[in-house]
């Protein structure tokens, strides 16, 4: 339990260096193309794609955190009203939905991925197979999944319900 | 399969499952039981509807929120809006309102503009002795424009779930409407401070008021930046994001010298996940929005609403009702979502402004953020305050009233919100 | 002024789309008679794309629709969704590629992503500048074989439809000669090969999605773009514009394409069916054009942009300059060259080698 639990951790921290990281270089990015065109009148002809795919990798890999940090957005105000026996069904049976849902996500991604893959279709600008972009979508589904389950799991050890869906604003 | 799909859809809602989750389940149950779609095409959209470089707009701004919130330019512009109006007639809730309409204008996000403002407001105005609900009541509202003046999240959302609005149209919509909002719960305020002999703080002198101008300043030229860019044909919403959220650091880090990099790593992480948690909703939002198109819906509507309401004037009668009620319930991006590309074919055929449109709504939707039972801004006043939600009530009930007048306005005098548009087309 | 030529556009366009109706409300009559019906299976054609209502491609798209239905007495029908409502232009093509969409219009400059051969229809200065011209070796073996590259993507090539030249927009810069694009960034379809043409003429080129265009040129993000007279005159692109260059470099020119698994496993009398409708929508799609342009290229001229039209020496400079451009293009691929040629001789042979 300690070695997976570690692991998590470890996991965890790693897709936080990760989203840190892609938001830095998204930024400098569109910073740099900014200052290109003011100051040199020279566009790269890539930067806005380059920052829509990793905004699009951040919200795969943030999917999960999201559940982490149980902040993903839900109607979720009469849970407090709930036993908290029944509150605690209730969050374990919404795990499950988020599970088949993700399930489908990642299925339906990875043939995308596949498709797409067999296609040779490439982005315009960077000219990269664009499988490369929608590879997040399975590997994200994957992350959340994971997490979901840990999350699950560590519910039902610890014996109280945790905030798994806290309803939560815009930020 | 429209029918199945509303239902799965109502039923994981119910289940207080993630919006995503309940839109985006519902959808794939649908597809691959009840049609011959492959179930691909819903993956393909949700990447659609992420990869679209205006939206892109959202993250920067989240980021530059964050950045200044961490590098302490808020409570620079607190000090400053003290300093302006804190000797007036109720001068003290004006400030709180004034204050949260600037935080507004750098941040896109409401409960932040509570959090920010509400910390150190709360107990100045419980000092000034007004009571703990009218307190509660104002920063709830107030933090609520944060939602309308640009850069606005919600905007940059109802931007790019329909397509053909811009997002620069609304930003420059979004600052009428929160002149109004502003305007007429200031007006309020006077009216019931005066009534009630509310106690003033003694005019700043000319060198706090500089004082407090030179520590703000920094912080008070991003707006400067963000919409002089945009309006200037400088840059686009998303470039004005990411060059707001550049400088907030370099002013953080190399002027106030209150970011380390230790924050800076925190608020890259914490920037990162609030836009994924925002954009996986868009994500699934475009799923809906392709299946009600697929099954004509909107095109139903459509045609009943062109039918059956015959005047504008009751079309956004009908629409007020429906979304202040939704709001209760519900958060604005996920009503946004849900209702957007249902009404918007049928107000572009009875010949309403689009623009107009998505302003009246995101004003409803402000309004829902702190009306009971649910409010993410009543939650955060919470914590800020320690009342209960019927303790607040009669607070939040003054500041409705006033909202619901600015709506009004907003919604029947199109000019009132849209006359900077016209200015500049 | 400018608010007067638009409403006359619009009503054009409404009577356009009423001639069709009225014509096809009269073949019906006819229709009535035959038993049509009994020849075709049931069938919808899912059919997407991107142009609104009074364009040339909305109203072939219109034609090919009433063909169909007309034809088949009813058993064909299609579910057009016009306006990309059904996605952005790549995700149409996508979808096509899944088969979600059974028929799409689209550039072929957004195609190419998906089959590379296609990219030579947008080559610089390859094509007639003799709009018939261009519509013969579009129609010729020549035309047919690079059509039928479409295959390697999953796709059934139809045609060839009709958008007319693109003309060069800007500001700050009147287009002579091509070092006139230095320092200039141009928007361009999401297509490589129009990003290398600018940049193999000293510029900078960027992907702007059609829909965020006018305000990308009102900002100021890009200095200028291309497309033909009415993508200009109906999106109002002319308005932030300081100067319009009618340049004959390129053409708009759609693919009309299907699903490929989903057209092979079609009864050869449907096949032929579309293969009908799609010469009769072409057909008014052309026509539409020729008659609109016009109208469209007296609107700009009389609006504040400069319209200018490069000399035939002018266009000469241009054309030498991009030579190089094409044989970069088809590096390495043996089938590009033998497909380019191909058109090449097609293309001296029509123009009797001008
Ligand atoms: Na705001
Ligand atoms: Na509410």
């Amino acid at each position: 339990m300690t070695v997976l639990r570690n692991g998590v951790k470890v996991l965890y921290k790693i897709e936080e260096i990760v989203i840190a990281a892609l938001i830095m270089i998204a930024t400098v990015v569109l910073f740099s193309n900014v200052v290109l065109r003011y100051g040199f009148a020279a566009n790269t002809s890539w930067a806005a794609e380059l920052i829509r795919y990793l905004m699009i990798w951040i919200t795969f890999i943030g999917m999960g955190l999201c559940y982490r940090r149980g902040i993903h957005v839900g109607i979720d105000f009469m849970l407090n009203y709930l036993p908290k026996k029944t509150k605690k069904a209730l969050q374990l049976t919404v795990n499950a939905l988020s599970v088949v849902f993700l399930g489908f996500l990642g299925y339906y991604g990875w043939e995308l991925v596949q498709f797409s893959y067999g296609t040779n279709q490439i982005t315009p600008s960077l000219e990269i197979g664009i499988y490369w972009v929608y590879a997040i979508i399975p590997i994200g589904s994957a992350l959340s999944i994971f997490h979901i389950i840990v999350l699950s799991i560590e519910m039902i050890k610890s014996g109280e319900e945790l905030e798994l869906n806290r309803m939560s604003e815009e930020p | 399969m429209t029918t199945l799909l509303f239902i799965l859809i109502i039923i994981f809602l119910f289940t207080s499952a993630p919006i995503f989750v309940a839109l985006g389940l519902g959808s794939f149950l649908s597809v691959v039981f009840m049609s011959d779609t492959d179930p691909m095409i819903l993956v393909q959209r949700m990447f659609g509807g992420l990869d679209q470089f205006a939206l892109m707009a959202l993250p920067f701004f989240i980021f530059a929120a964050n950045i200044m919130e961490g590098g302490g330019l808020s409570d620079r512009i607190l000090r400053w809006a003290r300093a302006l109006v804190g000797h007036m007639a109720g001068g003290v809730a004006m400030t709180t309102q004034v204050s949260s309409m600037f935080f507004g204008a750098l941040s896109g996000s409401s409960p932040a503009t509570v959090i920010a403002i509400g910390k150190i407001m709360y107990p100045e105005l419980l000092r000034r002795e007004y009571s703990p609900s009218f307190s509660a009541g104002l920063l709830a509202s107030a933090g609520s424009i944060s939602l309308i003046i640009p850069p606005s999240i919600t905007l940059i959302v109802l931007g790019s779930v329909i397509t053909t609005l811009s997002v620069s149209d609304l930003f420059t919509a979004g600052i009428g409407a929160g002149l109004i909002i502003g305007l007429v719960t200031i007006a309020y305020i006077y009216w019931f401070s005066k009534k009630h002999n509310m106690p003033r703080d003694t005019k700043a002198t000319k060198r706090e008021l500089f004082a407090s101008t030179r520590s703000a300043f920094w912080a008070l030229l991003i707006p400067v930046i963000i919409l002089g860019g945009i309006y200037g044909g400088i840059f686009t919403p998303t470039e004005a994001a990411g060059i707001a959220a550049v400088y907030a650091l370099a002013i953080s880090a190399f002027v106030y010298r209150e970011m380390s990099w230790q924050n800076f790593y925190r608020v890259c992480v914490d920037s990162a996940i609030t836009s994924a948690q925002v954009l996986v909703l868009v994500a699934a939002a475009q799923i809906l929005g392709w299946l009600l198109t697929r099954g004509g819906l909107p095109q139903q509507i459509a045609t009943f609403m062109t039918e059956n309401i015959e005047s504008v004037l009751l079309f956004f009668l009908v629409l007020n009702v429906a979304l202040l009620f939704m709001g209760m319930f519900m958060e604005g991006i996920a009503a946004i979502i849900i209702v957007a590309p249902l009404i918007f074919p049928a107000a572009m055929q009875m010949g309403i402004d689009p623009v107009h449109l998505g302003i009246v709504m995101i004003v409803n939707l402000a309004i829902g953020m702190y009306t009971p039972p649910f409010g993410i801004n009543i939650f955060v006043t919470q914590t800020i305050s320690d009342l209960d939600m019927v303790e607040m009530i009669p607070g939040l009930r003054k500041f409705l009233f006033v909202q619901v007048i600015a709506l009004l306005i907003i919604t029947y005098i199109p000019a009132s919100s849209l006359f900077l548009l016209y200015l500049f087309n | 002024g400018c608010g007067d030529g638009e409403n006359g556009n619009e009503a054009d366009g409404n009577n356009d789309a009423n001639n069709v109706n009225n014509e096809a409300d009269n073949n019906d009559a006819a229709n009535n008679n035959d038993t049509a019906a009994e020849d075709y299976q049931e069938l919808e054609i899912t059919f997407s794309h991107n142009q609104p209502e009074g364009s040339p491609e909305y109203v072939g798209a219109r034609a090919f629709e009433e063909f169909v239905e007309e034809e088949s007495g009813g058993a064909v029908t299609v579910d057009m969704y016009p306006d990309s409502q059904m996605g952005s232009l790549r995700e149409q093509v996508e979808s096509t590629q899944i088969g979600e969409i059974d028929i799409t219009m689209q550039p072929s400059a957004v195609v190419s992503p998906f089959v590379d051969d296609v990219k030579l229809v947008d080559l610089p200065y390859l094509w007639p500048e003799d709009i018939d011209q261009k519509y013969e070796v579009q129609d010729s073996e020549a035309g047919e074989e690079l059509l039928g590259s479409l295959d390697e993507g999953g796709f059934s090539g139809l045609g060839y439809w009709p958008g007319g030249f693109k003309l060069f927009t800007t500001n700050g810069q009147e287009i002579h000669e091509p070092s006139d694009f230095e320092g200039l960034t141009m928007r361009t379809m999401e297509s490589p090969t129009l990003i290398n043409q600018y940049e193999s003429w000293g510029g900078n080129a960027e992907p702007v999605p059609y829909a965020e265009v006018y305000n990308a040129l009102q900002q100021g993000v890009v200095d200028g773009q291309e497309n033909p007279l009415q993508t200009i005159y109906l999106n109002d692109f002319h308005e932030v514009q300081d100067y319009v260059i009618e340049s004959y470099h390129g053409t708009m020119t759609y693919l009309l394409m299907a699903n490929q698994g989903w057209f092979d496993a079609l009864d050869e009398a449907t096949q032929n069916l579309i293969r009908e409708a799609e010469e009769v929508g072409v057909e008014a799609a052309r026509e539409n054009l020729a008659e609109t342009e016009d109208e469209f290229r007296t609107n700009i001229q009389e609006s504040d942009a400069e319209y200018y039209e490069l000399t035939e020496e002018e266009r000469d400079a241009f054309r030498e300059a991009s030579q190089d451009m094409h044989q970069d293009e088809v590096e390495g691929s043996e089938q590009q060259q033998e497909l380019l040629d191909g058109l090449y001789d097609e293309i001296e042979s029509v123009t009797g080698g001008e």
